[in-house]
């Protein structure tokens, strides 16, 4: 049961919204489900497993309620399940991040309210297992569409089973708002020439503020070892976009 | 004459391999904004699905035909 704080975790968003506490406690668990396997006489317990996994996961500390907050989201957001991911080693690009395909927040109990500050306990429901992924773009913002490919990221080996991406996007705006904007995976055999393996739904502002913004989309076939990312607009000027984007490699 | 590819898919290359060689061999020893001014050191080519382009050198009709980005159009396609 790994336990990570605030200070240690890079981001921790769920769909749009911004996760992390001004000081708080994750608490991961994954469990392997375990069914007796009958057995007659006297026998020990013996048990089998179809290799299912139940992750679940609880946060609890002090939350701030500015717009667009840990607090609002565990507050306000609606019961529409989104992905959810967590960097527990930093806001770096090639460094590892834990993705949950779909989440509902499920729990949110204030303890202690002091100003703008609650101390409060939140859970959540995960309806598939923890994916590890690999961050491809970390959280920071973007001016004029560009792409990273001159700062890839290496998947080691790449896979040829398939995999998926996430993107968060927590922020999109500009002197004029774009319409909306696109986040692309790209990969490369040899980190010079970069292919698109698969486009994310364009998000409008809207999306971002109604804290939807994000996608948890599956692909097939290979992945290739050096993975980056690219962004576009449609419309708007000066754009600014402020998004994560991750990779999962099927083993 | 230089032979004429298709691009398969949409894809993205160096115009010149070597100041992208440069630019991430760089890369690994700066950090905040020093970073972006040496992504913009990199020029690019893009291709769109279907677009016909030519090879430059060896090196780079070897990336594209790795990435399976391209294939080569035939005399009377």
């Amino acid at each position: 049961m790994p336990k990570y704080a605030s200070k240690d975790v890079g981001f921790h968003v769920l769909g749009s919204y911004s996760l992390l506490g001004s000081d708080s406690k994750f608490e991961d668990t994954v469990e392997l489900k375990l069914n007796e396997t009958p057995a007659l006489g006297e026998e020990d317990e013996s048990y089998w497993s179809s290799g299912a996994r139940k992750t679940t996961i609880e946060q609890e500390g002090w939350f701030d309620d500015d717009v667009g907050s840990s607090h609002e989201a565990f507050k306000e957001l609606s019961d529409v399940s989104l992905p959810m991911s967590i960097a527990p080693h930093g806001n770096v690009a090639g460094t590892r991040m834990d993705c949950y395909e779909s989440v509902d927040r499920v729990g949110y109990t204030v303890q202690l309210a002091v100003g703008d500050v609650h101390k409060a306990k939140g859970s959540y429901g995960c309806y598939f297992g923890k994916k590890p992924m690999t961050v491809v773009h970390e959280l920071v913002a973007e001016t004029t569409a560009g792409n990273t490919d001159a700062d890839d990221v290496q998947c080691p080996a790449g896979g040829s089973n398939g995999g998926a991406s996430v993107v968060h996007i927590v922020a999109l705006d500009g002197s004029t708002p774009p319409t909306n904007c696109t986040i692309t995976l790209r990969h490369s055999t040899d980190g010079t020439t970069y292919v698109d393996k698969h486009s994310h739904a364009a998000f409008t502002p809207t999306n971002v503020e109604d804290g939807i913004a994000s996608e948890y989309k599956t692909f097939t076939g290979t992945i290739n070892e050096y993975v980056s990312a690219a962004w576009a607009y449609s419309g708007g000027t000066s754009p600014t976009v402020t998004f994560v984007l991750g990779v999962y490699v099927a083993p | 004459m230089a032979k004429t590819y298709r691009a398969l898919v949409g894809f993205h290359c160096p115009a010149d391999p070597e100041s992208l060689k440069k630019v991430k061999a760089a890369l690994k020893m700066e950090h905040g904004p020093a970073r972006d001014e040496l992504m913009d050191k990199v020029r690019w080519m893009s291709a769109k699905e279907g677009d016909k382009v030519v090879p430059y050198n060896e090196a780079i009709l070897k990336s594209w035909l790795d990435n399976e980005a391209v294939e080569e159009v035939t005399a009377n396609a």
